[in-house]
């Protein structure tokens, strides 16, 4: 019966050892799945500022900085599934498109965070990184690399 | 302790154990699913989530304006 129970721990492991093989593809491996990421988590930056301005405007009754955050919550979103997009089609120029795709949600992110700060609301992590993230994107956005090509509108 | 004794003490520990992986791995169910459905299509690609998934098209702030009459 010992080797039963041996037997049947073993076995059990079997779903921690599926999971660890399982989560190692996870991590990006091309320069495409790190784009996608990256976009992912500014998205992400971009939604906690939005929830974290709507709470705030409510609190501070304070409809103009709903209204700055909603209009920047609009330019951020249209540019990242622009970049979304064009990590779909993915070609030799998507690098810099992308890029400046994803500095257009930053210009928008920091001037939700600029007007939040000013008003002393707290600032949630999310969003500093995704602020941090983004300015990667910056030195890789050239009007070569497609900032004509890119509406932020 | 008799023979029979210990043999019913393993089965009870054996039980357990089980039981236990039985519930460890009913939880981690859908992450194993999720993995040996990509291995079972080929799907090599990990990231499925798309920008429109995370932000709506109408944001909580634009709610809030609306709400704040402005």
């Amino acid at each position: 019966m010992k080797l039963a129970t041996v037997l049947i721990a073993l076995l059990g492991c079997v779903p921690f050892l599926l999971i660890a093989c399982g989560s190692s593809p996870a991590t990006p491996q091309t320069p495409r799945d790190e784009a996608r990421a990256a976009l992912l988590t500014i998205a992400e930056g971009v939604k906690v500022a939005d929830v974290t301005c709507a709470d705030a405007s409510k609190s501070l009754q304070n409809a103009k900085l709903a209204k700055d955050c909603a209009d920047a919550y609009d330019v951020a979103r249209a540019a990242l599934v622009m970049a979304d997009d064009g990590i779909d089609a993915w070609d030799d120029g998507s690098a810099g498109k992308v890029a400046c795709a994803g500095k257009h949600a930053l210009d928008a992110l920091v001037t939700v965070e600029n007007e939040l700060t000013s008003l002393g609301v707290h600032i949630p992590a999310a969003v500093v990184d995704a602020v941090k993230l983004g300015e990667t994107f910056a030195p890789i956005c050239t009007e070569d690399a497609g900032t004509k090509d890119v509406s932020h509108e | 302790m008799s023979e029979a004794d210990t043999v019913i003490q393993d089965a009870g520990v054996a039980v357990e154990v089980a039981l236990g992986m039985l519930q460890l791995a009913a939880k981690l169910w859908p992450e194993l699913g999720q993995w040996l459905g990509g291995l079972v299509s080929g799907q090599t690609d990990p990231i499925s989530l798309r920008v429109a998934d995370v932000l709506p098209v109408k944001s909580a702030s634009r709610q809030a304006q609306e709400d704040l009459g402005g």
